[in-house]
């Protein structure tokens, strides 16, 4: 069985085939009866556990913390540490890969993926079992430092040096890139593949400055920043390297390859998919790709704020090559695409609809507009993402009207309140501009921002709908007893609407332009209309509510069905449920917060 | 009783007073599960090609201490047993001496207790290589796995009949299926029923 160790699954996925070997010599397999104690304070702990068959509890102080099942490992954090904290007990008979301490220090050295995995895995549980606080931030795969992955230190050249040295330079020194700095201190970067314009400019490359072909606009970071943050800047910016810098100062070039190679995930390869597509079919691979890295991320407990965002790059790239297949230049150069609801917020992770619009420049005609977006519609729905139920969909001509027609909608919702006006507004407050001209929707955005700042009537009405759901006086004590009657609750309606309606709303009324969640409590905190532990609990609690709905969605999925917002009670661990009864009180307190900054009783 | 006139009466006749230890009392808590892949079913015909063995030590499988041999047969494998096996003759040519490997196998297994599924067959298609080896078959104890679960069962249902066959076994003990069909594989899963029968028989 050592020969049939699962090599497909975190931590493990990342060996290489040498490293798979020193498992394989090195793993034992124990037996444990039910009840028999697996590792306890006692233990000085010697082995990594891999389950084979069974469960194994992790109590501490008479509740159950953790249980591992099939394909889990446990406990790299004593197994570091020297020190088991709790009893892990065999909850029924267990099997499992007993891996030496010794393999695992050899694996964690030799290979930064595994570390990591292992680790990530090993901070989500120490966060959730430690502290629920801040610095549950700082964990997590994806937020490791840019200062641990493998930054390869920069080679600084004068512009000035001819294009044959540099050559040279990469031959003998196995560069594939350097940096270049001319007399006023800019700095851009010339690489191996910009060899292929010193040929084609035919100039002698004795006498050819790199200056002149060395590409300027370099994107960088600081050693401090966060991996992930990197790897969304070369996603958005399209390019493969970024420059490091320690305190101004440069320390290295961060290549997208190493960078990969540390997080170990496809979402470059998802890029370059969208990048080389030339038809809907194609785009629909790098769409199930995307899927396919949610279902890698989540599992390796990457945070859900994290994957948010990484999706929302991706996709927004899938929409822009999409929209320059169907439109024709010209069409693309005098409009903007826009996203709204959640996929503007950077919130939806699985596709659950599209919702779109198009703002085309005044007194721009083209012909047949109506066949193009709705050729763009129906080939999004192609790829994966669900026709809006409520027509916000760039076909429908009340979202795709020049920019003074929309002027005139906008105010025309503003003037005329209804619940249907109200929704509309909201999905619209959340728009982003994707692709063509974004100064359109800036403008048209600053239009609905003045609009409203003569209106403060119009916030008490529109902020009501966070409150719609009202007191569903069941949910708290189904909770608290555990009632076999109802067992599922609706996470969006009881949390995840009421706080990003309710954040909306404050940050509409704030004038804050910020479109996603957390960014809008952010702002409000700093400008003092929200208290910060308030905003640090409910950014908590909506994170930890998209990812108990995202789990739940990737396992509805996984069964063929179509993902909701109900979680079923009894999926969840004791922890689990702790934590969604404190979400909960949290939601309930900004409701109650709502009612009295909008006198909400007063309507 | 029997067995210690029989281990006496070998070990007069052993060939190579080195291997004296192996009639030394065995050591608690440690066995050795073995298994065996051959050309056909015929003890007196058939010849070992590959050998599996893995030392358990109280509730532990010490897989990284497995022995694993393949055995160079003097008549080709019959075709049938090839499709059991999957060691094709190129496969084989690589293998051990019949000495060779009986020199090995029994370095690795010294004095301790050996576990098998239907052992028997074992032990006979060990001893080809053995006797030759050493003067004497195998002195080990042995403990058959069956057995265990036989009586087992044998003490929850008294008269009921109780079906032996490895994988029907290997079902009810709640132990994982085996990709493949090779000496180690075996050995390791006729280990994982040792281990678990043992402790259900303590539990009793």
């Amino acid at each position: 069985m050592p020969k049939s160790f699962n090599f497909n699954a975190p931590p493990f996925d990342g060996l290489t085939g040498e490293q798979q070997q020193w498992v394989r010599d090195s793993v034992d397999i124990g037996y444990y009866a039910a009840g028999a104690v697996v590792l306890s304070a006692d233990t000085e702990p010697s082995h990594l556990f891999v389950v084979i068959k069974g469960h194994v509890q992790q109590v501490e102080q008479d509740e159950v913390v953790c249980v591992y099942g099939p394909g889990a490992c446990f406990d790299g954090r004593s197994l570091v540490s020297g020190r088991v904290t709790g009893i892990f007990t065999a909850a029924e008979e267990m099997l499992a890969y007993l891996l030496p301490k010794a393999t695992v220090k050899r694996l964690i050295a030799a290979n930064a993926g595994f570390g990591a995995l292992l680790f990530s895995d090993m901070s989500q549980k120490l966060q959730a079992l430690t502290e629920r606080r801040p610095q549950r931030e700082l964990h997590g795969l994806m937020m490791a430092r840019i200062a641990q992955a493998f930054v390869r230190p920069a080679r600084v050249v004068d512009a000035e040096t001819d294009a044959f040295s540099i050559a040279q330079l990469f031959e003998n020194e196995r560069l594939s890139n350097v940096l270049v700095k001319d007399s006023q201190g800019r700095l851009g970067i010339f690489t191996s593949t910009d060899i292929r314009k010193v040929v084609l400019s035919g100039t002698d490359a004795h006498r050819l400055p790199v200056g002149q072909l060395a590409t300027w606009d370099l994107v960088e970071v600081a050693e401090e920043d966060a991996v992930f943050d990197a790897l969304i800047l070369m996603i958005r910016h399209g390019v493969h390297r970024v420059v490091v810098r320690r305190q101004g100062a440069i320390v290295g070039v961060l290549e997208q390859l190493d960078l990969l190679s540390f997080i170990s995930n496809h979402s470059h390869l998802v890029w370059l998919q969208v990048q080389q597509a030339t038809s809907v079919a194609e785009l629909k691979g790098a769409g199930a790709s995307i899927q396919r890295l949610i279902q890698l991320l989540s599992e390796s407990e990457v945070k859900v704020s994290m994957i948010a965002r990484l999706v929302q790059e991706l996709n927004a790239k899938i929409f822009t090559r999409l929209w320059q297949m169907v439109a024709p230049q010209d069409l693309v150069e005098n409009s903007c695409v826009m996203v709204m609801g959640s996929e503007g917020r950077g919130e939806q992770i699985l596709k659950t609809d599209q919702d779109n619009g198009l703002i085309i420049r005044d007194n721009f005609d083209i012909a047949r507009l109506s066949r193009i977006t709705a050729a763009f519609n129906d080939a999004l729905y192609e790829i994966g993402y669900p026709p809006c139920l409520g027509g916000v969909m760039m076909r429908n001509p009340l979202w795709c009207q020049s920019l003074s027609e929309f002027k005139d909608t906008i105010r025309d919702w503003v003037l005329r309140p209804s619940m249907e006006n109200h929704l509309r507004l909201a999905i619209f407050s959340d728009a982003e501009g994707i692709c063509g001209d974004r100064s359109l929707l800036v403008e048209l955005k600053g239009y609905f921002f003045q609009l409203l700042r003569e209106r403060s009537s119009f916030f008490p009405h529109f902020a009501r709908a966070a409150d719609q759901f009202g007191e569903q006086g069941g949910w708290w004590n189904r909770l608290l007893r555990g009632s076999e009657e109802e067992e599922t609750v609706d996470v969006k309606k009881l949390g995840i609407f009421p706080i990003v309606h309710g954040v909306r709303s404050l940050a509409l009324e704030a004038g804050i332009e910020a479109n996603s969640t957390t960014d809008r409590l952010d702002q409000l905190a700093l400008g003092n209309r929200l208290p910060p532990e308030l905003v640090r609990d409910l950014k908590e609690t909506l994170a930890f509510l998209m990812d108990l709905r995202l789990k739940q969605g990737l396992r509805l999925q996984a069964l063929g069905q179509r993902a909701n917002n109900l979680v079923e009670l009894q999926r969840l661990s004791t922890l689990e449920r702790d934590l969604l009864r404190d979400g909960l009180q949290v939601v309930k307190q900004f409701r109650n917060l709502l009612h009295h900054h909008f006198r909400l009783d007063a309507l | 009783m029997w067995q210690q006139l029989r281990n006496a009466w070998y070990r007069r006749r052993l060939k190579r007073p080195e291997y004296d230890g192996l009639f030394a009392v065995p050591p608690e808590g440690e066995w050795v599960s073995v298994d065996c892949e051959t050309t056909g079913l015929d003890p007196l015909r058939d010849e070992i090609v590959s050998i599996g063995a893995i030392p358990i030590r109280g509730d532990r499988i010490l897989t990284s201490q497995r022995l694993e041999l393949i055995v160079r047969p003097s008549v080709a494998p019959n075709v049938e047993s090839v499709r059991i096996h999957r060691l094709r003759q190129v496969d084989l040519a690589g293998g051990l001496s019949p000495g060779e490997a009986a020199r090995r196998f029994l370095d690795f297994v010294g004095n301790r207790t050996l576990v098998g599924y239907y052992l028997e067959f074992d032990v006979a298609m060990l001893n080809r290589l053995v006797r030759p080896f050493l003067g004497v078959p195998l002195p080990h104890r042995q403990i058959e796995v069956s057995g265990l679960y036989y009586d087992y069962k044998f003490a929850r249902q008294v008269d009921g009949h109780v079906d032996l066959s490895f994988d029907l076994i290997r079902k009810d003990l709640g132990l994982p299926e085996r990709e493949t069909h090779d000496a180690f594989n075996d050995a390791l899963l006729a280990a994982m029923m040792f281990v678990k029968l043992r402790k259900l028989r303590a539990g009793r």
